[in-house]
């Protein structure tokens, strides 16, 4: 096993931690935790394939480079869905 | 204020799951881990025919770097689409009122707590994050940098003028408008226009590949900056009682 193989590995591994803290955890924020640990997995294995070739592939790392940004940004969006979750129970409990 | 937060209204959805189910989850989702490891160990080492395609037309994208080559030349419908991605969210998550438009964009004011160590620190670190992003955009072109490098190091300092209290950002004003949209803008401009010499959609011309990566890089650091700064300005959340006590108005400018 190399050393890219190994890191694909816990790649995969980190995927399947965050898939289970997206579907068994309650809490929103650490659902949206759980999703980014996911995104990390799925970029691991992307750029640990990259380099299991003769020469690192470069392609995958602007794809990643790109999913990163992508990434924040929809983190950015959830954590704005919860603050409006959050204000519009807070008024139903002021009602 | 956080603490307690679920979608569930009721208590038994906040409870969380069963021991039963979960142990189910946990045996099912490690299945689909070892099923995916072996998979990944029987694929081995594939083909990579896009190496030798970057390679060999490095020469024509007007970069040296091959990660920017692929960004900004070879999938450069890539990065439009997700310059466009980070406008929407930044526009989802806005300021909804548009009455603090007449405003200035950055207003002045002494805070009530203030961090000296902050400030002083500020004043070294500041101009030197400046002139580092400025270097990594233009070293983008041959080494790793580039526009989301340098616009990510800008909202840093950015984010780190927030939290020293003095500066406010109203996003609402026309400069910060401007500034959120001209990534989008400068991108889908040159893009549009290479049309005329090459009759492709982004496709740029040899001669002015260079130049015109340049360019968008540029308003894509710009924009990306600003953004990222507004994502970190629309998340910070009052406490949640102290905004019933009717609307702030701070006039600075």
């Amino acid at each position: 096993m190399t050393q890219a193989m190994l890191y694909a590995v816990f790649g995969i591994v980190l995927f399947g931690v965050g898939l289970f803290g997206v579907l068994a955890i309650a809490h929103v924020m650490k659902k949206i935790l759980a999703i980014n640990i996911c995104g990390v997995g799925v970029f691991m294995v992307f750029i640990a394939n990259a380099s299991s070739g003769v020469a690192a592939d470069f392609v995958p790392h602007a794809m990643v480079l790109t999913g990163i940004v992508v990434a924040v940004a929809g983190t950015a969006m959830a954590l704005s869905l919860v603050v409006r979750i959050n204000a519009l129970e807070q008024q139903e409990e002021d009602a | 204020m956080f603490n307690d937060l679920t979608l569930g209204r009721n208590t038994q959805q906040k409870a969380g799951l069963p021991l039963g189910v979960l142990i189910m989850l946990v045996l099912a989702i490690a299945a689909a881990c070892l099923f995916l490891i072996k998979a990944l160990i029987d694929f081995g080492s594939a083909e990579q025919p896009l190496v030798t395609l970057v390679a060999s037309n490095l020469a024509q994208s007007g970069v040296d770097n091959p990660v920017t080559a692929v960004l900004l030349n070879f999938r450069s419908y890539d990065t439009l689409l997700e310059v466009a991605v980070l406008l929407i969210v930044a526009l989802a998550v806005m300021p909804a009122s548009t009455e603090q438009s007449k405003l200035r964009f950055i207003s002045v004011s002494v805070p009530t707590e203030r961090s000296f160590v902050l400030e002083a620190f500020l004043r070294w670190l500041l101009p030197a994050i400046v002139v580092t992003s400025g270097y990594l955009l233009w070293t983008g072109a041959a080494l790793p940098g580039g526009a989301f490098q340098a616009g990510a190091l800008l909202a840093g300092a950015g984010i780190l003028l927030l939290l020293a209290g003095h500066h406010s950002f109203n996003f609402n004003a026309p400069a910060a408008r401007l500034l959120l949209v001209v990534g989008l803008a400068v991108f889908l401009l040159v893009g549009a226009a290479v049309i005329l010499s090459s009759g492709i959609a982004l496709a740029y011309p040899q001669a002015w590949a260079g130049m015109l990566i340049l360019v968008i890089e540029v308003a894509a650091t710009l924009t990306i900056a600003a953004i990222l700064v507004l994502l970190f300005c629309a998340l910070q959340v009052e406490p949640p009682r102290a905004k019933y006590e009717g609307p702030k108005k701070e006039e600075h400018s």
